[in-house]
């Protein structure tokens, strides 16, 4: 052991710094990418046939690398916010159009406390062109005599030849 | 079927440690570029008659669309603004409504790629040069060879022994292309993590029976 520590150079200090293995952390952030890539299409599949929702944040994506554990956090940070944002999003429209619902509901009930009032498929969130309008019976005769009744549109019109 | 063997290209060490499964896949195939007959054009419209806005919402969920958006996002691709190549024939076939024709040898990865999900590329076999892999750019490489356009250093591309060929979009170098004159070609799939050995035969076996069956049709009408 004396010998050993006599040795020149025996005790000189490591100039070398050792990196951390970054493996584990670039594998664990991968699988997180996974995972949330896997409820966004869920979220996505969920939201159709709702328009106006974004699903790209605007940032231009670049060439495809390998990237470094900093990038893979921010996929995944950004993958995470998105998800969270649509999901607020999609949870304020499901409660508009429980609302819509609810109108529908009542205005086939008691047209009369409805005149006008027109809700879609759209607006309930629903595929098609469907929708329910309170209209007068009768024209101008129904409306003076407050006759009211819900008409329901047949659906989309057919498509036409561009 | 003539169909050649399959061959596993060689993919860049730490890629392969990064991003196991990922790789390609490709076979020769003897077959020239040129009209697509009507028999294939008429599978081509079939195909696009599968395709509703709804079919193309739940494929995001389907195996091998998801696999594919995983890896561009692992690459540091979003998928939502550079599609992957199923994603992007999909969405032309809403806007075209339809999928209209570019001939062969085009068509022939349309069709392979909406039917199994694989993106799939085709060169002339005479401008490889040894044998194809994926691999990240060099510094000041370009795209195709010395008249292409610069590639950013690191970017994953389809490369042969000498250059990049072809990006992971499935963008094929005009030097690399099947041209007038060409006779056999190196159809090419890209695989994902998760993605089975049966779907890339599929879809190697899907473009490269098809444009068998194109240079037989097309010699017989």
């Amino acid at each position: 052991m004396i010998e050993l520590l006599d040795r020149p150079g025996a005790t000189t200090p490591q100039t070398q710094p050792t990196l951390p293995d970054e493996r584990a952390a670039r594998r664990t952030l991968q699988l997180q990418i996974e995972r949330l890539e896997l409820e966004l299409a869920g979220l996505f599949a969920e939201s159709w046939p709702r328009k106006g929702l974004t699903w790209a944040d605007g940032t231009a994506s670049g060439a495809p690398r390998i990237l470094g554990l900093g990038e893979l956090e921010q996929v995944r940070d950004r993958l995470a916010t998105r998800i969270a944002d649509r999901r607020r999003e999609l949870d304020e429209r499901h409660a508009i159009e429980q609302a819509n619902r609810r109108l529908v509901e009542d205005m086939l009930r008691h047209p009369e406390r409805h005149p006008w009032v027109r809700v879609s498929h759209e607006d309930i969130g629903e595929p098609g062109c469907r929708h329910w309008h309170v209209v007068p019976r009768y024209g101008l005769l129904g409306r003076l005599a407050g006759w009211w009744r819900v008409k329901i549109s047949s659906g989309c019109p057919l498509a036409m030849a561009r | 079927m003539s169909q050649g063997a399959t061959h596993e290209g060689w993919v860049d060490e730490r890629l392969a440690v990064e991003h196991p499964g990922v790789g390609l896949q490709w076979t020769e195939v003897a077959a020239r570029p040129g009209r697509t007959p009507r028999a294939i054009r008429d599978r081509m419209r079939e195909l696009a008659g599968r395709y509703t806005g709804a079919t193309i919402v739940q494929s995001r969920q389907d195996e091998i669309p998801w696999a594919y958006r995983v890896l561009w996002r692992r690459l540091g691709v979003d998928p939502d603004v550079d599609r992957t190549p199923i994603e992007r024939l999909m969405l032309e076939r809403l806007e075209a409504g339809g999928l209209p024709s570019h001939g062969m040898p085009a068509d022939a990865t349309v069709v392979a790629t909406l039917e199994t999900g694989i993106p799939v590329c085709v060169f002339d076999a005479a401008a490889i040069e040894g044998t194809l892999g994926l691999r990240p750019a060099r510094s000041g490489e370009r795209f195709g060879g010395e008249d292409g356009l610069p590639l950013r250093s690191g970017e994953v591309v389809y490369a042969d022994a000498k250059r990049p060929v072809a990006r992971l979009s499935g963008d094929v170098a005009v030097a690399c292309a099947p041209r007038d004159g060409t006779t056999r070609m190196l159809v090419c799939a890209l695989a994902a993590a998760t993605v089975s050995q049966m779907a890339l035969d599929e879809a190697l076996w899907t473009a490269s029976n098809l444009l068998e069956a194109a240079g037989r049709l097309e010699g017989s009408s």
